[in-house]
């Protein structure tokens, strides 16, 4: 199964890829937490320092001539399989960790880093791997191709204003994806009711004092609701990919 | 004078950052908010009701609409802002860089941000303040391209994360030659907290401390600011905003 996780910032997205992807594998899968934002976060969830690997060039090349998110392709002579295994990192819980890097200091992420995990994502989709993608707050996920692979998209609201908003834009933006809302630091019943939520996340104080420590939820609070709600999730994706 | 708020996803710039455009303001200044967001909603804080907010037309999204591509979003900053400025409380006006939404025509993230880079940029602090609500995370910053004279405010919550993104925020306006970086520690609760984030950004922070009026405020669909401006947050943005205008007159050349 392959998963991704977007909305605005804050809503706890990262927090729950985390756990997800740890879930998942302490239910015997072979999971693959893919981190797409070039901000630190997934690494503090999963239980990892963040990660100061970065794709080389030369991994991923570019065509010239062709729309940017068409251009870019594994190089000749490399496999995704091969680049994984170079470059994914041992998360806990037997997880693996792949991210294109993360930025410190004024300059952006290189594209061709970026590219790279795409297509090293593409090209392992047929080794049986169940995929959890954090993606970057708000709503250019639609640009770059990057949730291609994605069989099924999270969108994470909270009972704010502005999270209702942005979901409201992904809906929109994303009409071509099998979207489901989540909603998270759930209060009560009518709190995220005209976003039509199919699963929801309790509000839990545990969370903030995980994050405060920088530790995984699910190590400092495995018996928070919020990882028994997302343990209920993981529940229903093994049980609709049983199905096929 | 320009001033980029940088920081995590949800850690609370977008409230600042209104709140602060609204006191700076109140202070006799002419403010410019500019919210940089992909999904913008500075208009929360600024006042303007819903439908006010989602009929703002933002500067990369009109000029698509009038046959430019992504890769060429060159407008005259000072026209887009007479065009497309949009009046909020108190007096400041409001503009939004670009608005993702879909079309097949245009990349418009990488138009957004081009429209950020050139209206940040361009758009002249002289006689007025600008304040620039940028997206979540560290690219924006780095888009934004503050200039050596410029503010960056980072924002963090007492999260190891959210202080890890500030501290990488820093270390981007270092190397862009900024000298006026202030961190600020929003929903602080205890003196443990306060510490946190300065030790985690390595420099004194302002503190703004937790309120539950802001989660008040959401829910009745009014900025903080108009439901009780002297609550704890609201004074400590107030305090903000006179030790920024301060930090201007002091960095003002003499003579």
């Amino acid at each position: 199964m392959r998963v991704a996780i977007v909305g605005k910032g804050g809503v706890g997205k990262t927090t729950i890829a985390g756990t997800l992807a740890r879930i998942l594998a302490r239910r015997g899968r072979k999971v693959l937490a893919l981190d797409l934002d070039p901000n630190p976060g997934l690494g503090w969830s999963l239980g990892m320092e963040p990660s100061e690997i970065a794709l080389p060039a030369g991994i991923a090349v570019h065509t010239e001539g062709l729309p940017r998110p068409l251009a870019w392709k594994l190089a000749e002579g490399t496999t995704a399989a091969a680049e994984l295994e170079r470059y994914a990192e041992p998360a806990p819980d037997g997880v693996t960790y792949l991210c294109p890097g993360k930025i410190w200091g004024a300059s952006f992420l290189e594209e061709h880093s970026l590219f790279a995990v795409r297509e090293i994502v593409r090209g392992t989709t047929e080794a049986g791997w169940d995929i959890v993608t954090d993606i970057d707050a708000a709503t250019a996920v639609s640009c770059g191709r990057f949730l291609e692979f994605a069989e099924q998209l999270y969108v994470v609201t909270t009972p704010q204003r502005a999270s209702a908003i942005t979901a409201r834009r992904l809906q929109d933006l994303l009409i071509a994806w099998p979207l489901t809302m989540l909603a998270s630091m759930s209060q009560g019943e009518a709190d995220h009711d005209c976003l039509a939520p199919k699963a929801r996340i309790p509000f839990d104080e545990t969370v903030k004092d995980a994050d405060r420590r920088g530790v995984p939820l699910i190590e400092a609070f495995p018996d928070s609701p919020v990882v028994a709600a997302v343990d209920e999730l993981a529940t229903q994706l093994l049980e609709a990919d049983a199905a096929g | 004078m320009k001033i980029a708020v940088g920081g995590k996803g949800g850690v609370g710039k977008t409230t600042i950052s209104g709140t602060l455009a609204r006191l700076l303001a109140r202070n006799g200044h002419r403010v410019i908010a500019l919210d940089c967001d992909p999904s913008p909603n500075m208009g929360i804080p600024l006042g303007l009701t819903h439908d006010q907010l989602l009929n703002v037309k933002a500067v990369f999204n009109h000029l698509v609409e009038s046959g430019h591509t992504h890769h060429d979003p060159k407008p005259d900053p000072e026209h887009m802002l007479q065009l497309l400025g949009t009046p909020a409380a108190d007096g400041v006006t409001l503009l939004e860089t670009g608005e993702v939404v879909r079309r097949d025509d245009a990349c418009m993230c990488c138009g957004s941000h081009a429209s950020t880079r050139s209206l940040f940029g361009e758009l002249a602090g002289d006689g007025r303040i600008i304040i620039g609500d940028l997206e979540a995370g560290l690219n924006d910053i780095i888009w934004a391209h503050p200039a050596s004279e410029d503010v960056l405010l980072a924002v963090a919550e007492p999260s190891v994360k959210s202080i890890d993104i500030a501290r990488r925020a820093t270390r981007i306006g270092e190397a862009l030659g900024l000298t006026r970086i202030y961190g600020i520690a929003n929903r602080v609760r205890t003196p443990d907290d306060e510490r946190a984030v300065a030790d985690g950004i390595g420099r004194p922070v302002f503190v703004v401390p937790e309120d539950p009026v802001l989660a008040r405020a959401d829910l009745l669909g009014i900025a903080p600011l108009d439901l009780e401006p002297t609550s704890p947050a609201m004074l400590a943005v107030a305090a903000i905003a006179e030790r920024v205008a301060e930090s201007q007159t002091a960095a003002a050349p003499v003579g």
